[in-house]
């Protein structure tokens, strides 16, 4: 059980590789414990203990399967209906679940397909009232269940539109509060179905949920219109539903009919999340909606590249977790393609390429790095320049001059540990050479670039005085932290306003010893 | 402090209402003193199999209510206000047991410890006689009606538990149940009879959720499901390829829907078959955890055990007569 | 029908008291994390932790049977401890989902809901899997095992007194809520709406959103224990809801989202005793006698959210709408001012044919009757007359009025047209939609920028303060 419980774990982790690998001993060390009869299949056929033949027929089919290889390509022949089925049926609806979410989850309203599958509830309940009432026995017939389920899983989507519209709740709340009321009266109503007298109503809570697993073909073509109509109208309407994610404020002031695309939305998610709900079950679409979007998220901020990347990132879950579940025996399917995605969504959250953690990280260490250089060179700067008589210090004075740990560590807020490391770091890029115990020298391209990084700082500061009125004593600091960004046009721009020839250095605005403002 | 202000707050609510009240009773009182005014024991059951076995044990001496009525699922029923009050006011309460009612078990539980008459109906059945998962000790197959031997055994506990009770009538019990027993004896034979009457190679019970493991193991038909017990459970690929392997191997010819699962679960089985070239048919609907509509044949337990035994082998080639045991069913059980 | 009501009402007995009274305290207890969640968009949080329940069960009973068969406990230990098991996975996992969802939100910059759709999701599947890999032979639904069902866990009272274990134990929880929102107040609120400053401050900020996370997930999942799921996820948010329709305050918020969580678990007990009755009754069910409490409280305490969100003092659709109405009947009074003081200027434009409020509410897109309207108020606060002769003119009042109206319109135009190079016919535009909100002050200090000019872009001249 352990085993297993680590496998599982394994496919959440995203360690693909290793999964089948491990579900595979966890299968044959269920196969080792079936030998003494105490096994979980054995559980599911206790006959076993009474020897009854056909039930150890099954035991044996059961049991003896084949080698992975030879299952991995039975499975990806698709060579049974079922496998074939549940395969197509469940990546289009990924592809089309992913569509959809991305252009909720830009709304805020990403988890609004749980709130449409909650709220479909009370229309079941009444929809079996009704049809129980119209004629007896009646009341299971399912397009009338899902046209109730439709019903009011649109209206709990509405519902969620308007708070979110015509009051100050926000859209979290609103979906929280809708999906409670619906669902709740639901329940409510659900006590009172199950007291009705003639009414067979064992089961139908869950009578629209159904299993991934069991998908039929009649299924599959329900899911290919919808896809076609999601691609057509999210082909169409692409720029409108874009602005509409962005700007909703902007998208109703420039006369978009906000309205409608928000009501257009709605429809999809409502029909999606319907029509998967009764297929593949709510847990599954309610994944889809989500997951891959924003998965889709961590490598792109382009609106039309993430509706594809959400596609793809469900269409891929569906097809890997499809596949698993196809290879190894009790991988319930829903479960294992949501668990695909979460992992898809882990690997992206790591690995994006634009937001994702990594790249963040070394993206903040970059910019640390360049904020610990800058800071040093420029203080390098400042100590020589206060130490040459003329104002502003040559090139060749720049290079001349030793630099004593010592004095630098009153220019700025830091210790002389972190300075040590940052002299460290500049040593190693060539900045600065170490000329003795704790004496250093600026390089060739250190003083370079000293001087540059001061002239920068100082443009700046001038110009945030010139433009800005800002204080003197405020202006460093500003200076400090924008400096870092400035880029060569605006660096132009700044001399060209500021009439500074170009290459010197001007003279700083404030003074520039003591560490607290530096 | 907190509390004390809230108890404080609940007598001042309670006094007022009463006050307000002056004149009509409180709804839960009125029912056993009812009852008790024309002479009968107020009891009330749970499930329809429950209250059918009390009621032909307690005959004419008792008004037998069952909470949950037809077709409702045992596991999954919401008490309201009025059940509760229902059994605050019953005299006996019965109740199936084994965690079949869920969370009201534990209620009964602490109710039966405050000294209140309220009983398992399977609480004398051998522990060794249930099916119990091995590794899941303590947590038996809850089932037990669809093993008609081992459902007999909660005749004798009613019996015993209403003889307690009232004591004067406890010898009329008794015979009641002594009676009742033959009678669901004559049913295991039958359901025994017509389900070895199907060919040995076509005896496989494939249903959508596993509720017939007792059916299984006392008339020797395995039995094959698409999802587990619970709710949630929910099948892999690979299960409902295997499902269609052993369906197609075996050549079985039916499989059945039950009446409280969306029977599009299986669909997929049947045209998974059906693209291999074997066509299975729906072999009709079984009653799994309540029985058929109030008033008719189905709506009572040796109804719906007929049912589902006659329904199950005449769609597997066996030998049933169309009418059922005593030619009371009303459906032939085809599809 | 109201007399329907109250008779039904008073078959009210001490089991509704013990119910309304449980259902009210674990409201209370649920309503005040509640209000974090709705302030933080965490709203949905409730309802991940009734799904995070299926693992948290999952996983406690195989550990339990793990024990058992490790031989640390025995199978009779095993059944005594199962439950507390039970409830201490969900709880775990619940703050584990509670956690997690705080992290991905922080560690992948992504919105609240997304990150809690995410993690939720795959945690339930997580529980699914499981299920079907081990325990698929036992019946271990959320429903079944864990989540409890109010109706019933008002009978299991408190040995030797009438009190149900809820009351005592859900306010317990409710009482230690309350001591941590009182002790932690300022923390719990600069961490909210400002966490740089609260870092800056020397306030943990993460620390207490992760603690927060874990006291509210402990709080649901406790609740889920005695009252159930449906219950909980309902007077979780909404109560909190309804408050923020009232006030900003976030005490206020806070007080008034525990008053409105009691007041819905105990109304909508009520109303289960008499709605269904009476509805089912009339559509022919007369065994209907009432309907799941939980669900009932939930409906109802969204029908005292709708009552707030149409009716509320100041934030609610009516007062809105009110408001609304009231400037539009100020600017159509202003713009009919406007105009006739127009035409006194410029006695040739008169119209001849058209009458003036016509005139008015033709040019300016406002409805008719609120035109009549207008003209009548301003007749009777005697900003014009009527003549003889049914033509309207201004009063001095009325003169004085409409004179700071048009000096603010072409204040409004002259300033436009120094500082934004506009084309002149986009100016009136503009100062035609501003003019209403120029006071005496924002023109005095338009006339000193302007070095007091006499003319607007067009040419007119810009009339002068009387009382300069």
């Amino acid at each position: 059980m352990a085993t297993r419980v680590v496998g599982v774990l394994l496919v959440l982790m995203g360690v693909g590789s290793l999964v089948p690998r491990n579900v595979e001993a966890a299968r044959r060390s269920g196969v080792g414990v079936r030998v003494s009869s105490i096994s979980l299949s054995s559980l599911r056929h206790p006959n076993v203990e009474t020897g009854h033949p056909h039930i150890l027929a099954i035991q044996q089919n059961n049991t003896v399967s084949p080698s992975l290889v030879s299952r991995l390509s039975r499975v990806l022949s698709l060579r049974d209906y079922n496998t074939r089925v549940v395969l197509l049926g469940t990546t289009i609806l990924g592809i089309t679940a992913g569509i959809v979410g991305t252009f909720m989850l830009l709304r805020k309203r990403a988890l609004v397909g749980d709130v449409v599958g909650h709220s479909a509830l009370p229309g079941i309940a009444i929809a079996f009232l009704v049809m129980e009432g119209l004629s007896p026995g009646t009341g299971k017939w399912l397009p009338g269940l899902l046209l109730g389920a439709f019903a009011f899983g649109l209206a709990g989507a509405v519902t969620v539109m308007l708070i979110d519209k015509f009051s100050r709740i926000k859209a979290d709340a609103a979906m929280a509060m809708t999906l409670s009321v619906f669902y709740g009266l639901g329940a409510a109503l659900f006590t009172i179905v199950q007291r009705v007298p003639g009414g067979n109503a064992a089961g139908l809570k869950t009578y629209l949920n159904g299993k991934t697993a069991s998908l039929v073909a009649d299924d599959v073509w329900l899911f290919v219109g919808i896809a076609t109509v999601v691609l057509v109208l999210a082909m169409l309407f692409m720029k409108e539903l874009t602005i509409l994610c962005f700007d909703e404020q902007f998208a109703a002031a420039e006369g978009w009919p906000v309205f409608w695309l928000d009501t257009l939305l709605i429809g999809l998610v409502v029909t999606v999340t319907i029509v998967g709900m009764q297929s593949v079950g709510l847990i599954l679409v309610v994944a889809t909606l989500i997951i891959p979007p924003a998965s889709a998220r961590f490598w792109t901020d382009d609106i039309r590249l993430m509706t594809l990347g959400a596609g793809l990132v469900g269409g891929m879950s569906s097809f890997f977790g499809t596949v698993i579940s196809a290879l190894f025996p009790r991988m319930a399917a829903g479960a294992v393609i949501v668990l695909t995605g979460a992992s898809l969504f882990a690997l992206s959250l790591l690995f994006g390429s634009k937001r994702g953690v990594l790249v963040h990280a070394w993206q903040q260490r970059k910019l640390r790095h360049d904020v610990g250089r800058v800071d040093l060179l420029r203080a390098c700067f400042e100590l020589v320049e206060h130490a040459v008589s003329d104002p502003i210090p040559t090139h060749e004075e720049m290079m001349d001059h030793e630099i004593l740990l010592g004095d630098l560590v009153s220019m700025r807020a830091w210790d002389l540990s972190t300075l040590r490391r940052l002299v460290a770091v500049a040593e190693k890029d060539g900045l600065m050479q170490h000329t003795g115990d704790d004496n250093w020298r600026l390089t060739e391209t250190g003083a370079e670039e000293a001087r540059r990084i001061a002239r920068n700082h100082r443009l700046w500061e001038m110009y945030l005085m010139q433009y800005a009125h800002i204080a003197p004593s405020h202006v460093d600091r500003d200076a400090d932290l924008i400096e870092h960004v400035l880029d060569p046009e605006l660096i132009a721009e700044l001399e060209y306003q500021l009439d500074h020839p170009e290459e010197a250095v001007p003279v700083s605005s404030h003074a520039t010893t003591g560490s607290s403002s530096g | 402090m907190d509390m004390r202000r809230f108890r404080s707050t609940l007598m001042c609510c309670q006094l007022a209402l009463a006050c307000s009240q002056a004149g009509c009773q409180p709804a839960g009182t009125t029912i056993s003193d009812d009852h008790l005014a024309d002479g009968k024991i107020a009891i009330v059951c749970t499930t329809g199999m429950v209250a059918d076995i009390v009621s032909h044990v307690a005959g004419e001496r008792a008004a037998v209510v069952a909470l949950m009525g037809e077709g409702v699922d045992p596991h999954l029923y919401v008490p309201t206000g009025s059940d509760i009050r229902r059994l605050q006011g019953a005299d006996v309460v019965f109740y199936s047991g084994l965690l079949l009612e869920g969370q009201m078990q534990s209620t009964f539980e602490l109710m039966s410890g405050k000294g209140r008459p309220v009983f398992a109906v399977t609480a004398d059945i051998p522990k060794s006689q249930l099916r119990t998962p091995a590794e899941f000790e303590g947590h038996p197959d809850p089932h037990v009606w669809n093993d008609v031997a081992l459902w007999s055994l909660t005749v004798d506990t009613v019996a015993n538990r209403l003889g307690e009770f009232d004591p004067e009538h406890a010898a009329e019990y008794l015979a009641s149940a002594n009676v009742f027993q033959a009678e669901l004896e004559g049913l295991d034979r039958y359901a025994r009879e017509v389900i070895a009457s199907i060919p040995e190679s076509q005896r496989y019970l494939v249903t959508a959720h596993d509720a017939f493991e007792y059916f299984s193991r006392s008339y020797g038909v395995p039995v094959e499901s698409v999802q587990g017990i619970t709710t949630e459970s929910e099948p892999g690929v690979d299960d409902i390829v295997r499902l269609v392997d052993m369906l197609v191997t075996n050549k079985v010819p039916a499989i059945f829907v039950e009446s409280s699962v969306n029977s599009a679960n299986i669909q997929s089985v049947i045209e998974g078959a059906k693209s291999r070239g074997w066509d299975v048919r729906k072999g009709g609907t079984l009653f799994s955890d309540a029985m058929g509509p109030e008033g008719t044949y189905e709506g009572t337990y040796i109804g719906m055990i007929d049912h589902n035994a006659t329904t199950i082998a005449r769609a597997l080639g066996g030998q049933a007569p169309e009418k059922g045991m005593q030619g009371k069913l009303n459906r032939t059980g085809q599809e | 029908m109201i007399q329907e009501f109250f008779h039904l009402l008073s078959g009210w007995s001490s089991l509704d008291t013990a119910i309304a009274g449980s259902a009210a305290l674990t409201a209370m207890s649920c309503a005040l994390p509640g209000a974090w969640l709705v302030l933080r968009k965490h709203s949905m949080m409730g309802d991940a932790l009734s799904h995070s329940a299926l693992p948290g069960v999952v996983l406690a009973f195989l550990v339990a049977v793990g024990m058992r068969q490790a031989g640390w406990i025995s199978s009779g230990q095993q059944d005594a401890l199962l439950q507390m098991f039970l409830f201490a996975g969900a709880v775990l996992v619940g703050v584990g989902t509670a956690w997690l969802t705080e992290w991905v939100q922080r560690l992948g910059r992504l919105e609240s809901g997304a990150s809690l759709g995410v993690v939720f999701t795959a945690v339930f599947a997580l529980g699914l899997l499981l299920i079907r890999l081990d325990v698929d032979d036992v019946h271990i639904d959320v429903d079944c095992v864990l989540f409890g069902i109010i109706e019933m866990a008002a009978l299991d009272t408190i040995p030797g007194t009438s009190i149900p274990e809820p009351v005592l134990v859900n306010g317990a929880i409710f009482v230690l809520n309350l001591l941590l929102t009182v002790l932690f107040y300022k923390e719990l609120t600069l961490a909210a709406f400002d966490p740089a400053l609260a870092t800056s401050l020397g306030i943990p900020a993460r620390g207490i959103h992760y603690g927060l996370m874990a006291i509210t997930a402990m709080t649901v999942v406790a609740a889920f224990t005695t009252v159930g799921s449906i219950l909980v996820i309902g007077l979780l948010i909404i109560p909190s809801a309804t408050a923020l329709m009232f006030s900003e305050r976030l005490m206020v918020v806070l007080g008034l989202s525990v008053g409105i969580a009691a007041l819905s678990a105990v109304l909508g007990h009520a109303l289960t005793l008499t709605l269904p009755r009476m509805i089912f009754s009339r559509l022919g069910y007369p065994t209907i006698e009432d309907a799941g409490t939980a669900g009932m409280m939930s409906v109802t305490a969204g029908m005292l959210f709708v009552i707030a969100l149409v009716f509320a003092p100041k934030h609610g659709i009516v007062s809105k709408l009110i408001h609304r109405f009231r400037l539009g009947l100020k600017i159509a009074g202003d713009d009919l001012l406007g105009l006739l003081f127009r035409i006194e200027e410029q006695t040739a434009a008169r119209p001849t044919d058209v009458s003036v409020p016509d005139l008015v509410a033709k040019q300016n897109g406002i409805n008719r009757w609120v035109m009549s309207l207008s003209v009548r108020s301003l007749l009777r606060g005697d900003f014009i007359t009527r003549q003889a002769s049914g033509e309207l003119s201004l009063t001095d009042r009325g003169r004085e009025s409409a004179k700071s109206l048009v000096r603010a319109h072409r204040l409004w135009e002259a300033y436009m047209a120094k500082h934004f190079e506009l084309p002149d016919d986009h100016l009136h535009e503009t100062a035609h939609r501003v003019e209403h909100f120029i006071d005496d002050a924002i023109q005095d200090r338009l006339q000193s920028e302007l070095k007091s000019p006499s003319k607007d872009p067009h040419g007119k001249s810009i009339p002068r303060r009387s009382d300069t």
